[in-house]
């Protein structure tokens, strides 16, 4: 894996932190800049 | 075929973007245009994209973004011209939508080149692989060998290359997305490091991750939104060349661009008189020139004349590459061409700040891949 990737993906690698929608609770693991359940683009992290 | 409108846009800052993933851009850029659209509903979608298995082992990218995006099942198509494949996204949005198939359609492009590959490399796969790549020679090289032509059959000096990169880091300087918003003078070109002779560094557009997106419509969808004023896409015109340069008659003919500037032409019903502000693929300074004189904008020979009188520098008579161009604004390859229509729905919308064109109704952007063998004209006329 490259660099940069990696640093990237430290949290979900080694923290294993979800996005979950705060539109409808739904969890994203890997998270995501949309929702695919409502379309929110709003999360926070949750582990 | 039906009318076709451009109802919203949206690009990431393009640079180097070292916390963003192929994926975030894309979503990123999409976001936004869909943002600005106001629109929710999406009937299908197109990634321009050049190599994203290259620069980071990601294909089968345009189901990908269309899940990232949170718009599965809608149907989604990945698009490679090489540095062509923006403008060839935005034709295929366009004719879904001029055919009755869709209302809207989203066409975006993207790349990611900041993130470890070998760049050069990578590149490199958009020349004849068998012909051009096996012999060492490199994107710089051969644009270095028109560029060479170029001086050797009309007289194009080195300074007259160095102003192109001047001009658009002028144009650059004013804007808040390009890679590089600072001016460059002509002995700082003149002194940069040397690429391929006759070609330094800041006559080559950088290394650059970004996204653009914009979001077409059908007549009946547009009219009925209150957002912006509408732009419309009065041609888009494709055509290729001869794909290795050793296979031109003259090296610094681009007849791709020739060829799709003439049907572009027919299909809108005007000239390249007619132009207010004008978008050109100057991957090289050298490119801009030869793109000049493709579309008839300066006769052979003479473009770099042209460039020389301001004309082309924002408060001249024809602006050429507001936003930066490929030089300054950056070159994100499958990105640029959709850049290049969000520069100019921008302008035509009145919206461009400090380097807005007064008055810009009339526009054109022209996209290449590879040294001319694909490319892309589209002409755009906002609201009287």
């Amino acid at each position: 894996m490259k660099s940069a990737q990696y640093i990237r993906e430290v949290p979900q690698r080694y923290r294993l932190e979800a996005g979950k929608c705060t539109g409808c609770g739904k969890l994203h693991f890997p998270p995501r800049l949309v929702c695919d359940g409502c379309g929110s683009q709003e999360f926070e992290a949750a582990t | 075929m039906r009318d076709v409108f451009i109802i919203g846009t949206g690009m990431t800052p393009f640079g180097e973007l070292w916390d963003s993933s192929l994926r975030d851009l894309y979503v990123e850029a999409a976001l936004a245009a869909i943002e600005d659209a106001a629109v929710d509903r999406l009937d299908s979608m197109y990634v321009g994209c050049m190599t994203s298995g290259l620069f980071v082992g990601q294909e089968h990218i345009g189901a990908l973004m269309a899940d990232y995006l949170g718009r599965s099942p809608i149907p989604a198509t990945r698009v490679e011209s090489a540095c062509a494949s923006g403008g060839i996204a935005v034709r295929q949005a366009y004719l879904e939508i001029a055919s009755g198939a869709s209302e809207v359609v989203l066409a975006g492009g993207v790349e990611k080149m900041n993130d470890g590959a070998d760049v050069t490399a990578a590149l490199s796969a958009a020349s004849d692989q068998e012909y051009e790549a096996y012999q060492g020679i490199t994107f710089p090289g051969l644009y270095a060998l028109i560029a060479r032509a170029h001086m050797h059959r009309y007289g194009t000096t080195r300074e007259q290359l160095a102003r192109v990169a001047v001009k658009n880091h002028r144009h650059g300087a004013l804007n808040p997305k390009a890679q590089f918003q600072f001016e460059i003078t002509i002995d700082q070109v003149l002194n940069s490091t040397q690429v391929a002779d006759p070609l330094r560094l800041l006559d080559c557009s950088p290394v650059t991750d970004g996204a653009a997106a914009v979001i077409l419509a059908s007549a009946e969808v547009a009219g009925k939104l209150k957002g912006h004023p509408a732009v419309k896409i009065t041609a888009s015109a494709q055509a290729s060349d001869t794909f290795a340069l050793h296979n031109r008659q003259d090296l610094t003919h681009l007849g791709a661009v020739q060829r799709a500037g003439e049907l572009a032409f027919v299909q809108a019903g005007r000239t390249i008189e007619d132009m207010d502000v004008i978008e050109l693929h100057d991957c090289f300074t050298i490119a801009e020139l030869c793109a000049m004189e493709a579309l008839g904008i300066a006769e052979p020979g003479k473009a770099a004349a042209l460039v020389e009188t301001g004309e082309t520098t924002l408060g001249g008579r024809l602006p050429i590459n507001t936003s930066g161009g490929l030089k300054a604004k950056g070159h994100p390859v499958g990105a640029s061409g959709v850049a290049q229509i969000v520069e100019l729905t921008t302008q035509l919308r009145g919206t461009a700040g400090k380097r807005q064109v007064e008055g810009a109704r009339l526009a054109l952007a022209q996209n290449m891949g590879g040294t001319g063998a694909s490319c892309t004209v589209h002409i755009l006329e906002g609201a009287a």
